[in-house]
């Protein structure tokens, strides 16, 4: 061996020998560093979504395949979902994972091939215009509530002015609205409608500029997504309604507009409802301020009848009439105690007068008089004549005397007895 | 005042002022004479308005362009018919 020179001669102390790590890291570099993004058409197979939400995949064509992985924060943003035998655009770079020596394609973005050129084409002046401001809400104007002369580029002859025409008049807006006739589809198509926008602005007569047409496929759209006409757009000094194609069309000039319309019908019905609500709001407004003025009339009104019937309160002639009431309240008050008082001493008067009355002597002696008459009576009843009036004779002597006893009496004696009525002689045997 | 306001309000800004002045005279407790200047204020401004709803009529063009390169207003006719 040491014998025969080496067909590939080792360095010096081993210096040009690599590991496998440094080799690896010089593929990368010359990799990553060599290969500028881009993208790269080919089938999905071998899907798997990690539960990470990393996104693994292979691209292949008849005559190769590449790894590729979308990770989490790019799969989020993809419209497309992904599955095993679609053909899909991926834009990306490579990039080698020097765990295993692999390389891969880092996705950055994904679309569908079969949504073709121009939807690629779409997106990317998207973002570039997008990226520029462009697109940004802080743009968008208010669309007037009541424009007084209202333009529509448009094709002449086609059924969105019809349709956009009929509901206007339809719905009762009234206003001026001009026609401004441009090809809409075709070649040639975006020029004219910037054009068209770029005399309306400097016919200075608008107060509100409406883009649009009625359905088709992307193609026939494809006016609306051209960058001059879509810069033209939101240059424009008017306010622009954007109303191309269906609802589930967007066009470019719909997100650079100041209002987008899904169709031409939708930015007549727009237009429409804001110049009845601007009508309403006006009525709502009248309304709303006689109510405020008769209410606050109102409110002083009460106020004013009260501070004047506060004020008659403090008023010298009530003050006066106040003193008036109180005076007579005063004489009342006087005169009706004076004449209680006057009354309680008649009262007093009475009493004691009854009761002088009842101690007086005039009463005694009509009471000690009675008392004598019937002492009179008594002793009236027992006097002499009394008796003799009872049949009782008193027998007297010749002298007069009365005799009491019958032992006193002698025969033969002449004695006078005495009846009530008379006397009479009488000799005693 | 700036004399391009007085002068014609636009119909919106009218409509927007008189809003406000409305707003404003509904939050009670305004003294008389200012819900008075208001309320001549208010009424001023829904003249505007109203003219502006009274005058507007329907009115449908087409604008055409002139060999010179002028424009000029014609009616529209209606392209299909109706």
């Amino acid at each position: 061996m040491e014998k025969s020179e080496p067909e590939f001669p080792l360095g010096e102390a081993g210096a040009r020998v690599q590991t496998v790590t440094e080799f690896t890291r010089r593929v990368k570099e010359l990799l990553e560093g060599g290969l500028p993004p881009c993208w790269v058409r080919g089938e999905v197979s071998n899907l798997r979504a990690q539960s990470s939400g990393h996104v693994y995949f292979s691209l292949k064509d008849a005559g190769a395949q590449l790894a590729c992985v979308l990770f989490r924060g790019d799969a989020l943003r993809q419209g497309v979902r992904l599955r095993d035998g679609q053909q899909v655009l991926a834009y990306g770079q490579a990039g080698v994972y020097e765990a295993r020596g692999q390389y891969q394609l880092v996705v950055r973005a994904l679309i569908e091939q079969g949504v073709g050129q121009l939807q690629q084409e779409f997106e990317q002046l998207k973002q570039r215009l997008a990226a520029e401001g462009l697109f940004d809400a802080a743009r968008k104007r208010p669309i007037p509530a009541m424009p007084r002369t209202v333009g529509f580029i448009t094709s002449p002859t086609g059924a969105a002015g019809q349709d956009f025409i009929r509901i206007l008049q339809r719905r009762g807006w009234r206003g001026r609205l001009v026609v401004l006739p441009a090809k809409v589809q075709g070649a040639g198509a975006a020029a004219e409608v910037a054009a068209m926008l770029r005399t309306a602005e400097a016919l200075g007569i608008f107060d509100l500029l409406v883009i649009g047409r009625g359905g088709g496929s992307l193609e026939d759209l494809w006016a609306f997504n051209e960058e001059p006409l879509v810069r033209a757009v939101a240059a424009c000094a008017v306010p622009v309604i954007s109303a191309v194609g269906h609802e589930i069309d967007y066009t470019l000039c719909d997100f650079a507009s100041d209002v987008r319309a899904e169709t031409p019908s939708g930015a007549a019905e727009l237009i429409s409802s804001q110049f009845v609500a601007a009508a309403e709001r006006v009525a709502q407004a009248r309304t709303a301020m006689a109510q405020v003025l008769e209410s606050s009339a109102r409110r002083a009104r009460e106020r004013l009848d009260h501070a004047r019937s506060r004020l008659r309160l403090l008023s010298p002639a009530a003050a006066i009439e106040q003193n008036h009431l109180r005076l007579d309240d005063l004489s009342n008050r006087l005169r009706s105690a004076v004449r209680a008082s006057v009354q309680h001493r008649r009262q007093q008067l009475g009493d004691a007068r009854a009761r002088l009355a009842a101690t007086s002597p005039t009463k005694r002696v009509q009471l000690e008089s009675h008392r004598l008459l019937a002492l009179w009576k008594r002793l009236e009843s027992v006097s002499p004549p009394s008796v003799l009036k009872r049949g009782y004779v008193l027998v007297r002597d010749e002298a007069g005397r009365p005799v009491a006893r019958a032992k006193d009496i002698k025969s033969g004696q002449m004695l006078v007895n005495e009846f009530h009525d008379g006397r009479v002689r009488v000799r005693t045997e | 005042m700036d004399p391009d306001k007085t002068a014609k309000p636009s119909f919106e800004t009218a409509l927007a002022r008189l809003e406000t002045i409305v707003d404003a005279m509904e939050q009670g407790e305004v003294p008389l004479a200012d819900l008075l200047a208001k309320y001549e204020e208010g009424t001023k401004l829904l003249k505007v308005c109203e003219a502006r709803l009274k005058d507007a009529e329907l009115k449908i063009e087409k604008l055409k362009k002139t060999k010179d390169g002028g424009v000029v207003f014609e009616p529209f006719e209606s392209g299909r018919g109706e």
